[in-house]
């Protein structure tokens, strides 16, 4: 942690009038001018407020930079780390003047560089260790990953950059050892190419549990009614308790199936109906395969099956839908989920030509319509569905 | 993002890791006449990488299986069981899986051993042999042997070690998963 203490050594105001105490009233003024934002004021005093703190950090952070380079070395890692400082506050500086994009971009650009270079100088020249390892590459390399993918302006680039964060991290402790500053190769003794090798195997062990880590997540959001059972069983992985209630998919798959037969069913003659669901095997494939385009998980859909089974009622029909989940579970046996609809005939509402009709010829009764009422819950069952 | 984490394949390959790298260190000191903290060292280089060679292979591998083969993967991952509804006979299928595994990894590790030796400088790149001479093809005839060369004392080195750690590995994993079960 020397390098820590160089830190706040230096940034730790030795007199009233020097850079440091400039340099920290600017950094409060800007705090200050966030909370003044936050807070509501009016416009014209904020803006009072950031342009003075803006322009004290300026003044302060440039006689520091210009002192510290005086003090230290000129081939240092302060030096670069104090050339990334300056990136940052120039680009920051460009964007607010509103230059180009490019402008931007490259100044940020040097920014990071100059902090990767720095950090991984600083802590290689100090031997910053953790648990007996040398820091330095692992913090270069995270800082690379995080400048190459910039996961906060795309969150598709999280998985790419933490998985080869150790490979990074591997090249970045390889590569001074093996070239030197002018680009020709040299080689390092024979412990040390030992312990390089060991370097990196290690680093591709990490990425293959990384990236394991995130083959697991994407199966999950490929499938999250595999999220509904348990992993205690599990060899491989655990799941951390949570409260959060995991729902199948076959609920509203059942959902849509039911809103599509209330839908054919209502108001349909009731010999008609009858006749659909003697044969309700084969109205239930379109059903079946518009309910699957609705799933949110896609992937699902081939895990689903959807089935229907009529049951004679002494007013009616009971259809009891099914969503059979076809995909792996911590029970051997499976589950189903069913919803149950009774099916019952009405009689259409009397009108007055009707009554009209009724009267003065001989017409024949009025066909019933059907009428479907299912119920609102669905019943969660373990196993496979007898027929 | 599911609260879900590998912390047991990390903490299980951890310890077979260990198992098998004490072992198969003690082996190659023995047949190679290493010094102490180089067999250790040759025997952690060989196990992590074939280790890690073996993740990637799954996960290259996996989303190209056909889906059968994906579920009973997933169910073995998550579930700690085989997906049953399948009428297959799996007992075959893990057994040669077995044994494919134990070849390419002592494959693997006897190349990676080679790889190793030569970027530390201990072996130089093998030297082109020569054609035999009709003379020495008649003399070789003449004893009977086929023209085969002998295993090399590595080769016979890594297989004992890979064969020790894979028989003493698979009683532990039998016994993970009787705990598992009781």
């Amino acid at each position: 942690m020397q390098s820590f203490d160089q830190l706040t050594k230096v940034f730790k105001p030795p007199t009233l009038i020097s850079w440091q105490t400039i340099f920290l009233v600017g950094l409060v003024g800007l705090l200050l001018a966030i909370a003044v934002i936050q807070l509501g004021f009016n416009e014209t005093t904020s803006n009072l407020v950031i342009t003075v703190a803006w322009l004290l950090t300026t003044v302060g952070g440039g006689w520091g930079l210009l002192t510290v380079l005086s003090l230290t070395e000129f081939n240092s890692w302060q030096t670069v780390l104090m050339l990334s400082l300056f990136s940052w506050l120039t680009s920051l500086l460009a964007e607010m003047v509103s230059a180009t994009e490019f402008t931007v971009n490259l100044l940020s650009s040097f920014g990071w560089i100059f902090l990767i270079i720095g950090t991984g100088w600083g802590l290689s020249v100090n031997s910053v260790k953790l648990f007996g390892m040398p820091l330095s590459p692992w913090v270069s390399g995270a800082l690379l990953c995080a400048f190459v993918f910039s996961p906060w302006a795309n969150e598709g680039n999280l998985a790419p950059a933490i998985v080869t964060w150790p490979l990074a991290s591997a090249a970045i402790a390889i590569v001074p050892n093996v070239l030197r500053w002018n680009f020709t190769f040299k080689k390092p003794d024979v412990s040390t190419r030992q312990q390089l090798a060991l370097f990196f195997v290690f680093s591709l062990l990490l990425s293959g549990w990384l990236q394991f880590y995130f083959r697991v997540q994407r199966w999950l959001e490929d499938y999250p009614t595999l999220m509904v059972s348990d992993f205690g069983n599990s060899s491989f992985i655990y799941q951390l308790p949570s409260r959060r209630e995991r729902l199948p998919q076959g609920i509203p798959l059942l959902v849509a199936a039911e809103s599509e037969v209330e839908q054919q069913l209502n108001g349909m003659p009731w010999p008609r109906v009858e006749r659909w669901l003697l044969n309700v095997d084969d109205q239930l494939v379109p059903i079946e395969r518009a309910a699957k385009n609705r799933l949110d998980a896609p992937k699902e859909k081939d895990l689903w099956n959807l089935q229907a089974q009529t049951f004679e009622t002494p007013v009616g029909y009971e259809l009891r839908l099914r969503s059979v989940w076809l995909g792996p579970t911590s029970t051997a046996q499976g589950f189903y989920l069913e919803k149950t609809c009774l099916i019952n005939k009405q009689l259409p509402a009397a009108t007055p030509t009707d009554e009209n009709e009724a009267q003065t010829g001989n017409s024949p009764p009025p066909t019933p319509l059907g009428v479907v009422d299912c119920e609102l819950g669905t019943d969660f069952v373990e196993g496979f569905p007898t027929q | 993002m599911e609260p879900v984490f590998p912390v047991k394949a990390i903490i299980f390959q951890c310890l077979f890791l260990l198992v098998a790298i004490a072992l198969e260190a003690s082996i190659l000191r023995q047949r190679l006449k290493l010094p102490y903290r180089t067999s250790i060292e040759h025997a952690a280089t060989i196990n992590l990488f074939s280790a890690s060679l073996g993740w990637f292979t799954f996960l290259a591998l996996e989303p190209l299986l056909a889906p059968q083969v994906r579920t009973q993967i997933l169910s073995f991952v998550l579930f700690g069981q085989f997906f049953v509804r399948a009428e297959q006979n799996l007992g075959f299928l893990f057994i040669a899986a077995g044994f494919l595994t134990f070849f390419l990894t002592f494959w693997v590790k006897l190349q990676s051993l080679d790889w190793l030796q030569r970027l530390l400088g201990a072996k130089s790149a093998p030297v082109e042999k020569q054609e035999p001479t009709r003379q020495e093809r008649y003399h070789r005839a003449r004893r009977g042997g086929l023209g085969f060369e002998a295993p090399s004392q590595q080769a016979i080195a890594v297989l004992q070690a890979n064969a020790l750690s894979f028989s003493v590995i698979f009683p532990l994993l039998l016994l993970q998963a009787v705990i598992r079960i009781y």
